[in-house]
């Protein structure tokens, strides 16, 4: 089930009703209901791949039992790598079997063998990489004695499903998520509000921002031999405010549908357009895998202690397998090698942790200095969305090499053309806008600030944009495919 | 909980109020398109005071008929309201029913797709006609006013684009369309401009017997349609669009002139193959005619009118 449809319209106040009204504040049933709301919710997909959910549900829990009862150091490393294996097991299955068989066949045949192998012809299930993760998240903390583990399976199933998360994150840690199914639940007004507001805030991102750069995205992306360099530099610009608006717009309607009932996700994105830095826009982008992958990969591996080059290492490690993490296709890889050469120079030069405050913070504005830092950090992350965009290396390559070519054509701007640039770049004036004023809360009118005139003017500008949209160029996040 | 609903309640009906605004705001600002015409065909309607021709059809109407040629050749004042397909024959009907008097004739020049495609009740351009022009809401049955909440916001979206266009064409001083559209209500933007029309493959994926089924549906709306004319002393005649040869489907074609001609053996203005013409003939879709073809197919509907029996007396009368 998609947020921005009828459906889920439908489908959040019945299960909110029944939350509050009918399970009478009982936990177990609380639960209960948790489970079967997620499972409706992404049966409403395909059904079929709620089994995969199960399954990994039922390892990771059976993991977690013997882990408690477990005192022999190699048969706890046995169970967890049962855990991982078994999830990644999945991820493999569905995700990368093809590619790295296509990359072998291509690899023999190069030395001249040719070799009969064939692709599996399988969907890839909705949020397999963000459930993976979440579920192993649990077993490696268990094993690492940080977290105890449950014996309520139904707890643990819905921490595993919990639908506002369950196929685009945030990827919770267990030791956030899990607690919070034991712990009593009461409704608060200011909360559902929050949550409200919240969902709201996200909705404009994903429908105005992220839907409506789309359709010039797609356009300029598949056509880009015959545009000139400024559609295919509003191109990239563009894609830039459609994922983030896509991606950070999933994880606002999830945090705040969470605080409906009761729950506090991570924060997932905390504006990364106004970093002064690619340390600091890895610092808020995307922010529940950036430390999932610090706590369980970079560090394990030493993080920055060492070495020069093994700190090289550890930062290509990290971003490597993030870009793999995104999806089977080399464009992922250099797109995450591309950025771990943004990121070298400031780790080994010690100033990763520059900027680690709010930019401006004491300010309305930010100095030119912090200005042209954040526009730069943009344009190098633009860049980088290039290979994340395109469908092959050789698409990346030929779109920067066509956009730095400086062509500019008349025919490329129609009146429809003209239209949806000045419209889409409109509303993307008022997100950063927004997002400017309010870069010190979580989003934009969090709290309720101002006077109550101008909260509801928003309240109903912004609902306005949000239907008026919601109808057109409707599509799916692109993180479900990850 | 009371409070949070008693809050959502308030914000709806707030977003729902600012919404209805902006539907009519940005029809108004955007009254130029060409939707917007209208209102010129309204008023030529309601001006009328003798007996009228009132020409019903889509876009291919709006763009392909001379009216004052029409008028000039039968004696008797025309008014053409065709302005697009999507917009529905329920809606072609319902305007002008209450403005019909005694020996008025009913022309629906109708497009291929009407018998098989769009639906009676219209699509999403029906709401933006009516948030061009307000009065239209009263022709709309409860079946349309049902959908008025889910299209009326892509209708604010399509506006809001619309008007940004308009912007664009004032800056390049070109005329709306509107602007374009002579009193009669042809449009004659495309005087004077070369063909840009190129054939596309025919995209529906619908089966004959589906067709077919459409087509009885359409056919027996009509007849209720026919009943409600002659009842209010009109005339009513059913002809065809211009199509361009690589858009014609025969088999469609032929079985849509069988059911007309079985269902209105008097009041049939021709076959659909007669209304086929060479693809340069047509401008920019597969049914707007050039400007200066549209004579062709005027004269063609003249032709059909006067032989037509029914259609022939009264002619001659209005002569006499």
């Amino acid at each position: 089930m998609l947020f921005n449809t009828i459906d889920f319209a439908v489908f959040l106040p019945i299960v909110f009703i029944l939350y509050w009204f009918v399970t009478n504040k009982d936990l177990k049933l609380q639960n209960l209901l948790i489970v079967a709301a997620s499972y409706v919710f992404y049966g409403w997909w395909d059904w079929r791949f709620l089994f995969l959910i199960f399954f990994s549900t039922l390892v990771d829990f059976t993991v977690g039992m013997q882990l408690k009862n477990e005192s022999n150091p190699s048969k706890r490393k046995l169970f967890l790598w049962i855990s991982i294996l078994v999830n990644l097991g999945f991820l493999g299955v569905f995700k990368y079997y093809n590619f790295f068989l296509d990359n072998f066949l291509t690899a023999f045949s190069f030395f001249g063998m040719e070799i009969q192998a064939n692709s599996l012809n399988i969907i890839l299930p909705v949020g397999i990489s963000f459930y993976t993760f979440q579920t192993l998240s649990y077993s490696i903390d268990v094993y690492r004695k940080k977290l105890e583990p449950t014996n309520d399976f139904v707890a643990f199933a819905a921490f595993v499903s919990f639908f506002p998360q369950l196929v685009a994150g945030p990827i919770e840690r267990a030791t956030n998520l899990l607690p919070q199914f034991f712990t009593q639940r009461t409704f608060d007004y200011s909360r559902t509000v929050d949550g409200l507001r919240q969902i709201l805030w996200g909705l404009f991102q994903k429908v105005v921002i992220a839907d409506q750069c789309a359709v010039l995205v797609n356009d300029v992306f598949e056509n880009y031999n015959s545009y000139s360099s400024v559609l295919l530099i509003a191109g990239a610009f563009l894609f830039a405010f459609q994922i983030y608006g896509d991606f950070a717009g999933y994880s606002n309607i999830a945090i705040g549908t969470a605080k409906l009932f009761d729950f506090k996700l991570m924060r997932n994105f905390a504006y990364p357009y106004f970093s002064r830095d690619m340390a600091e826009f890895w610092r808020r982008w995307h922010i529940s895998l950036s430390t999932w992958f610090r706590d369980y990969l970079y560090i394990p591996l030493g993080g920055s202690q060492g070495g020069k080059g093994l700190v090289l290492r550890n930062v290509f490690a990290i971003f490597l397998v993030s870009g793999f993490w995104h999806g089977a296709n080399w464009t992922f890889i250099v797109w995450g090698a591309l950025n771990a050469i943004y990121f070298i120079p400031l780790i080994m030069l010690k100033r990763n942790r520059k900027n680690i405050d709010i930019v401006a913070n004491d300010r309305k504005l930010p100095d030119v200095k912090e200005l042209m830092s954040i526009i730069i950090t943009f344009l190098l992350t633009c860049l980088a969305w290039i290979y994340f965009r395109s469908e092959s290396l050789s698409d990346a390559n030929y779109y920067i090499y066509n956009l730095f070519s400086m062509k500019f054509e008349v025919k490329d701007f129609g009146l429809k053309m003209i239209t949806n640039l000045v419209l889409t770049f409109s509303y993307i004036c008022l997100l950063v806008l927004f997002e400017w004023v309010w870069r010190r809360k979580e989003y934009p009118f969090q709290e309720g600030a101002g006077a109550e005139l101008s909260r509801w003017s928003y309240y109903v500008f912004i609902g306005m944009l949000v239907l008026i949209y919601i109808n057109s160029n409707q599509s799916e996040f692109i993180y479900f495919q990850f | 909980m009371r409070k949070l609903f008693y809050k959502l309640f308030i914000y709806f009906l707030l977003l729902s109020i600012v919404l209805a605004g902006m539907f009519f705001l940005t029809g108004k600002l955007t009254a130029n398109h060409r939707l917007g015409t209208t209102h010129l065909k309204q008023k030529r309607l309601a001006s009328i005071h003798g007996n009228k021709m009132v020409l019903l059809g889509g876009s291919s109407l709006h763009y392909g008929m001379n009216s004052e040629l029409l008028e000039k050749e039968l004696g008797m004042k025309v008014v053409n309201m065709g302005i697009q397909g999507s917009i529905g024959m329920g809606y072609y009907f319902s305007e002008i029913m209450g403005k019909l008097k005694k020996g008025d004739v009913v022309v629906f020049l109708a497009e291929p797709a009407h018998f098989y495609k769009i639906d009676k009740d219209g699509e999403q351009t029906l709401y933006n006609l009516v948030s061009k022009y307000p009065q239209g809401i009263s022709h709309l049955n409860s079946n349309q006013l049902k959908k008025t909440p889910q299209h009326s916001v892509v209708t604010i979206q399509e506006n809001i684009s619309y008007v940004l266009t308009l912007l664009a064409m004032k800056v390049k001083k070109k005329k709306t369309l509107l602007e374009n559209t002579n009193e009669w209500g042809d449009y004659e933007g495309h005087k004077g401009k070369t063909a840009v029309y190129s054939p596309k493959p025919i995209n529906h994926s619908l089966r004959m017997e589906d067709i077919e089924k459409n087509v009885d549906r359409a056919m027996s709306y009509l007849q209720e349609v026919e009943k409600e004319i002659k009842s209010r002393g009109a005339y009513f005649f059913i002809g065809f669009a211009p199509t361009a040869k690589s858009a014609e489907e025969p088999d469609v074609f032929q079985l849509i002139d069988q059911k007309v001609s079985d269902v209105f053996p008097k009041g049939k203005l021709g076959t659909m193959s007669e209304y086929v013409f060479p693809d340069d003939f047509f401008y920019d879709t597969s049914h707007h005619l050039l400007y200066d073809k549209r004579d062709d197919r005027t004269h063609l509907v003249v032709k059909h009118l006067v032989n037509n029996e029914a259609a022939g007396k009264l002619m001659q009368k209005n002569e006499d």
